[in-house]
């Protein structure tokens, strides 16, 4: 029984994981920088979800939802547009990822001036508490809800890349920009709007880790690492990857936190590096 | 709908390296040009400069008489550019039919999926796979199928039969013919001087980044072009 | 080889630290110290991100790394404090080299965030270990006793001999035939490669004697502070700091992680001195680091020096 709910905590973690990975890899399989305010875009989701909770108690959660899928979009279109896009012009890759770091420290201080430092948690209610049973199986609400959202945001995401002109036009753009622009795309808009994507994205699985554990605006940097190591586990350009990658590092951290409370993401980032020794040992990873 | 070429004393840089010197050609509407030369002549840098991929020259460029933007790929398209690069340089993540909607544009015309089905029956069978699967003569009809999706008075086609058995380079041309049967002019550049000269109107030589020849192609050899083609004097 | 002139700066440089050891205030002496040491460490960044082209964003391990072997051999030996100092370098540059090996199959970003995954694993790790104090950190106890007069004064006198020390190195290194490789490589790598240059070797060179500068510079910071814990050894604002300083000053110049060291250390102290938080001390930073990114992506150095450098010599010529 604790066998299961254990794995079924790990799954749900692991979904969470999965796309806070997808939307990492998203931004850099097409627009060909590492966004380092990622971590701070999920962050942020989350304390967007904090503040609309706060203000209007009875919020329903897709509103939520949808208020920091929005609020996280327009911020990540204004970096692209006024930083990263002008950064992308330079020669030297180095410079883009400079300055989503700058823009990612201003992120995290303009957050801890606002909010303050202290941990949050997301007010929903009864609804941590709840359960529901399957043939003699409790498992709890909130997690099942969560497992299901990210599910549908792969679904959706997987409908928009592989089924929809603007999915055409973006994996054109990220095989050869060059050719895809002799094509009539609009880079800097295709650009704009992955960049809205994936930072929307980022806000959704914000809410929904702040719904599961507290967070403070200092998590930015471990959300971050987690969404670089399931891009890294996973490959750039895989949907199937990231979830799979973020199941192993959910999986991880929920067991390992079974026997060591206070490890944190320890064995997450442990799990990951001996995968990137054995990878450097057998020679694979180009 | 057909629109004129003209290009005056056109130089082109990629970075410090001259490409292009002087150089100046005039294309009717509806006229189709071979454009040929040795390896680092310039044909490709000609072409994708039309595109736009080449933002650094000077000179002048305008199709019916309206200049052309400088580097500007979209505008290229849509002033009735279109290219078959060098290469082909498909799209591996679309299949073949994406492929060609991704090539469609907001210029009307007859190139729509069913008549470029029924240039290429095969791209049709073969429509939900990956181009990395197919052979190369069924690339190189992708790649012209993508650049006439965009309806183009001007289809530019580089090293069209580049590693095809001579076969499929028939069939390529029995294609290209049709194609320009449409009213599409052909900018072709072929290593293959009498079959590129045999699809064309006029033949423009390019020797170092200068125009070394310019005549009609009726009839014209690569034997009848070698001074021109290789810079060397072949006195009689 | 080394010129005149350097063994002149070189001899300068040590006067200037003998004398401002013995007779700089106290209070001085600590802000002094952490200008240095942030001038250290900043170069040591830049010698892997902007002349090998190597960025990592986990050079804030090496720090800590460094403090916390310094701390521990300090404290569980007889080895006098200031030979530990000497050997924590040795140490940690020799640990570099199973590190590097690994992620230098690592590219670029890669490589750069691979690095602080590293560094939060040692952060952790340390957190853990007992031995080392878990969370609580360690006292510097030298030999079993709580040190003794002003250590700011050696401290002061090492860092300061030591930045100018590295400057010079750093100029006769990029004279030698490693150093001429090291400018091709950050020109271009391929084109190095193909040269005769040996990259990775190169690249593991460069990533080594980095990590040995910045855990003997982060050694020297803790020394001054007589306490560590992981939370401060291994944060990421030593990282940043690094980063904006290199990235503001000049990437690929000696001169301008001085400059930038300089730029921040005198924006803290005047937003501190006019009451600003240090939140917004970091925004206007990062803003500013963002802003010169954009406008000149090498840094402010390489963009003023030639425009000083007309202005001067129009300037000599007028008067002449
Ligand atoms: N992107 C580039 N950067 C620098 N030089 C270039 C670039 N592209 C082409 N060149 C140079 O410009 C010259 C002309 O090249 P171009 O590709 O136009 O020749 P081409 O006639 O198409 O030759 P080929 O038959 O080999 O395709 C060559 O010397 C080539 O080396
Ligand atoms: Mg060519």
């Amino acid at each position: 029984m604790m066998m299961i709910e254990l794995l079924f905590q790990g799954l749900t973690l692991g979904g969470l994981y999965g796309m806070i990975g997808v939307g990492l890899a998203l931004s850099f399989g097409i627009l060909r920088v590492v966004n380092l305010a990622q971590g701070e875009l999920i962050t942020i989701g989350a304390f967007l979800a904090v503040g609309m909770i706060s203000l209007f108690p009875a919020l329903p959660l897709a509103l939520v939802l949808a208020g920091a899928f929005l609020g996280c979009a327009a911020l990540g279109v204004a970096m692209q547009a006024l930083a990263v896009e002008r950064a992308m012009a330079f020669r030297d890759p180095m410079v883009a990822m400079l300055v989503t770091f700058g823009l990612a420290v201003i992120l995290r201080n303009a957050l801890v001036e606002s909010v303050g430092a202290n941990l949050r948690g997301l007010d929903i209610g009864g609804l941590g508490q709840a359960r529901v049973t399957f043939g003699g199986l409790s498992l709890g609400l909130l997690p099942l809800l969560t497992l299901g959202i990210a599910l549908l945001s792969f679904g959706g995401l997987a409908l928009l890349i592989f089924r929809t002109r603007f999915g055409r036009q973006v994996r054109a753009l990220s095989d050869r920009p060059e050719i895809a622009e002799l094509m009539g795309i609009r880079i800097r808009r295709v650009h704009a709007q992955v960049a809205a994507l994936s930072a929307g994205l980022a806000a959704l699985a914000g809410v929904l880790l702040a719904m599961r554990a507290s967070v403070s605006p200092f998590s930015g940097v471990a959300h971050l690492l987690i969404a670089f190591e399931v891009v890294v586990l996973g490959g750039i350009g895989s949907i199937r990857g990231a979830l799979g990658a973020g199941l192993l590092l959910g999986m991880t951290q929920v067991v390992s936190a079974r026997f060591d409370g206070n490890a944190g993401l320890l064995y997450v980032h442990l799990v990951f590096f001996v995968i990137l020794v054995l990878r450097a040992i057998s020679g694979r990873l180009s | 709908m057909t629109i004129s070429l003209r290009i005056d004393s056109l130089s082109a840089w990629h970075d410090q390296f001259q490409a292009l010197r002087d150089v100046s050609l005039a294309l009717e509407p509806g006229q189709s040009l071979a454009l040929v030369g040795a390896n680092g002549a310039g044909k490709s840098t000609l072409l994708r400069l039309l595109c736009g991929l080449v933002p650094n020259w000077q000179g002048e460029i305008t199709l019916d008489g309206k200049p052309l933007a400088r580097g500007n790929p979209r505008a290229a398209s849509s002033a009735g550019l279109a290219l078959v690069p060098e290469g082909r340089l498909l799209f591996d993540s679309l299949t073949v039919e994406e492929n060609l909607l991704v090539g469609q544009s907001a210029r009307k015309g007859p190139w729509d999926l069913a008549t470029v089905y029924t240039l290429f029956p095969v791209l049709a069978e073969r429509r939900l796979q990956r181009p990395s699967t197919l052979s190369g003569g069924q690339q190189q009809m992708l790649a012209i199928g993508r650049a006439l999706s965009a309806n183009p008075d001007i289809l530019l086609c580089d090293e069209i039969s580049l590693g095809l058995s001579p076969l499929v380079v028939g069939e390529v041309y029995a294609a290209l013919a049709q194609v320009r049967a449409q009213g599409v002019s052909l900018v072709i550049v072929d290593q293959d001087v009498s079959r590129a000269c045999a699809a064309a109107d006029q033949v423009v030589c390019l020797l170092e980044g200068r125009v070394s020849h310019q005549s009609a192609a009726q009839g014209v050899t690569a034997a009848a072009l070698k001074a021109a083609y290789f810079g060397v004097a072949t006195e009689q | 080889m080394i010129r005149i002139s350097e063994l002149l700066v070189l001899a300068a440089g040590l006067m200037a630290a003998i004398l401002g050891a013995l007779f700089i205030d106290s209070g001085l002496l600590f802000l002094l110290c952490e200008v240095l040491v942030i001038f250290l460490l900043a170069q040591m960044w830049n010698l892997l991100a902007g002349f090998s082209g190597q960025m990592s964003l986990g050079h804030q391990a090496f720090v800590g790394l460094g403090a916390y072997t310094l701390f521990y051999i300090a404290n569980h030996t007889a080895i006098p404090l200031w030979l530990v100092l000497a050997l924590v370098p040795c140490l940690i540059g020799l640990l570099a080299i199973p590190l590097g090996l690994v992620m230098f199959h690592l590219k670029q970003a890669y490589f750069a965030v691979g690095m602080w995954v590293v560094a939060e694993i040692l952060m952790q790790l340390t957190a853990k270990a007992q031995w080392l104090g878990g969370t609580s950190g360690m006292t510097l106890r030298p030999g079993g006793t709580m040190l003794s007069g002003e250590p700011e004064r050696p401290a002061f006198a090492i860092a300061a001999f030591g930045a100018v020390a590295l400057v010079v190195a750093l100029r006769v290194f990029l004279r030698t035939r490693l150093g001429l490789a090291t400018l091709a490589l950050r020109e271009n790598e391929a084109a190095a490669a193909s040269a005769g240059v040996d990259v990775k070797r190169l690249h593991l060179i460069l990533f080594c004697l980095t990590a040995a500068g910045t855990s003997a510079a982060g050694g020297l910071y803790y020394i001054t502070s007589l306490y560590i814990t992981p939370q401060d050894a291994f944060q990421i604002n030593w990282m940043i700091t690094m980063m904006f300083v290199t990235v503001i000053g000049g990437l690929g110049t000696l001169t301008g992680p001085a400059l930038g060291t300089i730029i921040l250390i005198g924006a803290r102290e005047a937003m501190t001195a006019a009451g600003y938080s240090g939140g917004q001390y970091w925004i206007v930073m990062g803003a500013a680091a963002v802003i010169v990114l954009l406008l000149a992506p090498r840094g402010l150095w390489p963009a003023l020096a030639p425009r000083i450098r007309a202005a001067f010599t129009t300037s000599t010529k007028s008067k002449a």
